[in-house]
């Protein structure tokens, strides 16, 4: 379980005029979880924005599965990202929601049964035909964490997932990260709560540590 | 897989359709405007029938423009799209064909309507619809570039404005001509085929300079 699946070194992120953090190195094997850390403003959100390719780095190498690839376009389709904004459609029910991420995962033919599956898995069962809209904060976020259940990214990338959801929602959470890790899947996240996993310890990485 | 996402865009757009009714109105309320502003004489109003209709077309459509990406931005999904399996320039294309279906083609089928309040010359209708039918996808085209580069700027109104209104031109001025050619008796068919050579050639690239222009402004956030 040591493959290399994501390998990036150098790499250097500016915003505006500031520079974040420069020859960062950061390695994600098969089966690991790198959780990141840092103060507000440190740059974990830039830093997991250029790993998914949102953001052009102003330097910095990838390597996927052990090739080096010009930009993190190359293998930004293996990506699942959940960013600060909920990517959820508010005029969309849930269902629909995810019928779309469905879609774009490549998928024609609709699998009812896991969607419904995954809804129900994010405590949104009963809510399936209610305008997002009309959906709590916390409600909203699950929508869009309903992805991870029928997701087939080899790599996630989570930006503070845990935000607006209730304790037990985490451990739930924390459950998904480590049965997709232990089955072969990678995970970088970035959070300000401390989560532990059932089966993998993640490693660490001190945003502030390295400036 | 391109009708499925399809279906879903009308959908979502249907379900935002106070926005998109918006347009059709103010086309509709400019077109009627103008005879009582100038004049309810016959020819005079034969004479600028082309004209109004077609800049009517074209300020509905900028009305509009700013919609087509600002909630998919808002909401994070602009950003995913980025992840999908699926081509970009392909989702872009699904896009603006759908935004394209609720709010340019309501034009096309309102203008016969438009064209009786004109006098138009019954001959000029089918120029007038076929004109509009070719137009207004390729101000669609043309306008979600300017959309997406601009759509990371909270007020975008007039920089959007400035950015599309060279490109929509010559559309208006071939648009426009042809309806007075045939309002005319002449062939309108040059200035048709004109246009559609510009959608033709907005279908092939415009996507691709929109695809980037998404990128960018995604960067951007």
């Amino acid at each position: 379980m040591s493959d290399k699946l994501l390998e990036v070194g150098d790499l250097c992120v500016e915003r505006g005029d500031r520079r974040l953090f420069e020859s960062l190195a950061l390695t994600v094997a098969t089966g690991q979880i790198v959780e990141i850390s840092g103060s507000n403003g440190s740059g974990k959100t830039s830093l997991l924005r250029a790993l998914a390719g949102l953001i052009h780095p102003a330097a910095g190498q990838f390597s996927w599965c052990g090739n080096k690839v010009p930009s993190a376009h190359s293998y930004s389709d293996e990506l699942l990202y959940i960013g600060h904004k909920p990517a959820v459609s508010m005029q969309f029910t849930p269902y629909e929601n995810l019928r779309a991420f469905e879609l774009a995962q490549g998928k024609s033919n609709l699998d009812e049964d896991r969607l419904l599956q995954a809804l129900s898995d994010v405590g949104l069962s009963g809510y399936e035909e209610e305008v997002c809209s009309r959906l709590s904060a916390g409600q909203k976020r699950r929508v869009g964490l309903a992805r991870m259940r029928f997701t087939e990214s080899r790599l996630w990338l989570l930006d503070e997932p845990f935000t607006a959801i209730d304790a037990k929602g985490v451990t739930t959470l924390c459950g998904w990260i480590d049965e997709f890790v232990t089955s072969g899947g990678s995970v970088i996240f970035t959070t300000h709560q401390s989560v532990s996993f059932p089966n993998v310890v993640p490693e660490k990485l001190n945003l502030e540590a390295i400036n | 897989m391109i009708w499925r996402s399809l279906a879903l865009e009308l959908r979502l757009a249907y379900r935002r359709r106070s926005e998109l009714v918006n347009p059709l109105i103010f086309f509709l309320m400019v077109c009627a405007l103008f005879p009582l502003a100038i004049t309810p004489d016959h020819q005079e109003l034969q004479k600028i029938a082309p004209g109004v209709i077609w800049v009517a077309a074209v300020l509905a459509t900028l009305l509009s423009l700013d919609m087509l990406f600002r909630h998919d931005f808002d909401e994070g999904t602009l950003e995913q799209m980025l992840f999908s399996k699926q081509p970009l320039y392909l989702l872009v294309l699904v896009k603006v064909l759908a935004y394209w279906l609720l709010t340019g083609l309501p034009l096309v089928l309102m203008s016969p309507l438009l064209a009786t309040m004109f006098y138009l010359p019954v001959d000029a209708y089918l120029t007038l619809m076929l004109s509009l039918l070719i137009g207004t996808p390729v101000l669609c085209l043309v306008g979600s570039i300017a959309a997406a580069l601009t759509v990371s700027i909270k007020k975008s109104g007039l920089i959007l404005s400035l950015l599309t209104m060279p490109l929509f031109m010559p559309v208006l001025i071939f648009g426009s001509s042809a309806v007075v050619a045939s309002s005319q008796g002449l062939p309108s068919k040059g200035q048709l085929v004109l246009l559609l050579a510009f959608l033709v050639m907005g279908a092939v690239f415009a996507p691709l300079a929109t695809a980037t222009a998404i990128r960018i402004s995604v960067a951007d956030d």
